[in-house]
């Protein structure tokens, strides 16, 4: 459904982004999620906005949908970190006028709005929400759409942890359903997340992430589980049997200090050769000791890691 | 589809109380100017004011004021950056948005200019009736013109060029050169009783007005190719 072949443009900026440019950009995606990791400066914005045909090209091809980028906004729905709904409507109307502006079948704005849990946000005028609220009805407005293309800028930006599964629920069913959904991030966790296969803009130019490159570093597979505690010492059975694990070279504990979750968590983090047998024995550890686990999460590659290790065998003429 | 796209402007004036200022001020103004005219007895009120302070202060600032509250006080592109975002064509929705201030500034310099004309009518003027309809037409025609003008200034940039494109009026199309040719200004005088533009019939002027419409509005809905 996307085509891009050696593909330029530029973007001058504005106040609040740093101009970008594109620069021989080549790759194809038909449907599942591709996850762009990469900063705005690098051109990630720039490359959303050329495929939402909002920045003009200024060379090479691009096609959305089989067509122009211009000529296919009624299958694209983009939603960028600073979102623009129409500001004189409510919350509801801007729900209404999406359905009819792209020819779906009526719904209730409640409907649309419930994948991300917003539907109090229902009633509220346009002007009076929050940048965040704002670019929540916008995500919950593109994922409930039946556009064929998604195009969404930080899809995990600024949720919180029980929102971020929602998203990437709604996000996998619409990809599994047959979209083609491009996600840019500058987080290289929430990349792997999202993604079926990752891609990278440094300085405006496109290479393939190799999912191996992004998840395990030069010293092996790492994954970061969150279990529910107060204090390190209460989890001693479960790092006692992550200890006795032969896929586990190294445990480290450490109090979770992300906002993502209300209640009390220690953060794990192991560490093995094999990322799938560290991934196994996580879970035969958890299941042991009856410990409840919030989340497990590939721990990644800084994203400069990744683009030294990647610059390192191109430079020598080799692949990564 | 247009109809549609054309709630979203429509909604914008109403719900932005705050962007009537302009409109309220100055037909305050008029009102007040015409009521005091009527108090000193002139007999020819209604022609003295409509060619003085309607046509050259009052119409063009209402219709300014008008599409700042239609189309958004930061320009053309901005106010239909959210309706383009949710599938609409940035031209459908540049098109609606420019009808609606091209018809709600006529709509309202017409009523203003009629409502100005029977408050200043003197006993020299001609008939109150045919006095206050030519004063709704010409003042229709002259505030669909200023829209469709000042859209232009909206669409280009983030919408400061405007202000630019009133500053011009005043000091071009107040001048007797070629440039007034293509400002609204020197024919909406003549229509309204004052010196002829660039020796132009009032017919003629009237055809110009309705041309200066149909080219800025266009013009302005051509300047949006993205949002």
């Amino acid at each position: 459904m996307i085509s891009l072949t050696g593909l330029h443009a530029r973007s001058r900026g504005s106040a609040k982004r740093p101009p970008s440019r594109l620069q021989d950009v080549t790759f194809s995606w038909e449907k599942g999620v591709l996850a762009i990791v990469g900063a705005p400066a690098d051109g990630t914005t720039a490359l959303l906005e050329v495929l939402a045909g909002v920045l003009p090209i200024a060379g090479g091809a691009a096609t959305v949908a089989g067509g122009p980028p211009e000529d296919a906004r009624a299958h694209v729905v983009y939603v960028p970190l600073e979102v623009a709904l129409p500001d004189p409507l409510r919350v509801s109307e801007v729900c209404e006028l999406a359905t009819r502006l792209r020819g779906e079948p009526a719904t209730t704005a409640a409907a649309r709005l419930s994948p991300l849990g917003i539907e109090s946000l229902e009633d509220r005028r346009v002007r009076s929400l929050s940048p965040g609220e704002a670019r929540a009805v916008s995500l919950a407005i593109a994922l409930t759409s039946r556009a064929k293309v998604l195009l969404v800028e930080e899809p995990l930006a600024g949720l919180d942890l029980a929102a971020s599964a929602k998203v990437l629920e709604v996000l996998r069913a619409r990809a599994t359903a047959g979209a083609c959904v491009v996600a840019t991030t500058s987080s290289v966790r929430d990349a792997t997340s999202i993604g079926d296969q990752l891609g990278m803009l440094t300085q405006g130019v496109f290479t393939h992430l190799p999912p191996a490159v992004a998840h395990v570093g030069t010293s092996g597979a790492r994954i970061r589980v969150i279990v529910s505690a107060s204090a390190a010492t209460e989890i001693a059975p479960f790092v006692s049997a992550l200890t006795a694990e032969s896929a586990i070279v190294t445990v480290e504990t450490a109090t979770f200090a992300a906002t993502r979750v209300l209640h009390a968590a220690v953060a794990v983090v192991v560490s093995g050769a094999d990322l799938l047998a560290v991934a196994r024995a996580v879970g035969v550890a958890a299941a042991r000791t009856a410990t409840n686990v919030l989340s497990i999460e590939s721990a990644v590659s800084p994203l400069e890691a990744i683009r030294a290790r990647i610059a390192l065998p191109a430079r020598n003429g080799g692949a990564p | 589809m247009t109809l549609l796209l054309a709630r979203i402007p429509a909604l914008r004036l109403v719900r932005t109380p705050r962007a009537w200022l302009p409109m309220v001020v100055m037909t305050l103004l008029a009102i007040v100017v015409a009521l005091s005219t009527r108090a000193h007895g002139t007999t020819t009120g209604a022609d003295h004011v409509m060619r003085g302070v309607f046509a050259f202060l009052v119409l063009p600032v209402v219709a300014y004021g008008v599409v700042g509250a239609t189309l958004g006080a930061s320009g053309l592109r901005s106010g239909i950056r959210g309706v383009v975002a949710l599938g609409a064509a940035p031209r459908s929705a540049a098109l609606a948005s420019v009808g609606v201030a091209i018809t709600t500034a006529a709509a309202v310099c017409g009523v203003l200019g009629a409502l100005v004309c029977a408050l200043a009518h003197g006993s020299q003027d001609p008939p109150l009736a045919v006095d206050m309809a030519a004063s709704f037409g010409v003042c229709a025609l002259g505030g669909g013109a200023y829209a469709a003008y000042f859209s232009v200034g909206s669409a280009i940039g983030r919408g400061t060029m405007r202000g630019v494109f009133l500053a011009l009026d005043w000091i071009v199309g107040g001048a007797s050169g070629a440039g007034a040719l293509i400002m609204p200004r020197g024919h909406v005088t003549s229509l309204l009783g004052g010196p002829l533009c660039a020796d132009l019939s009032q017919r003629t002027s009237s055809l110009m007005l309705v041309a200066l419409l149909l080219a800025y509005g266009s013009l302005a809905v051509l300047l949006v190719r993205r949002a």
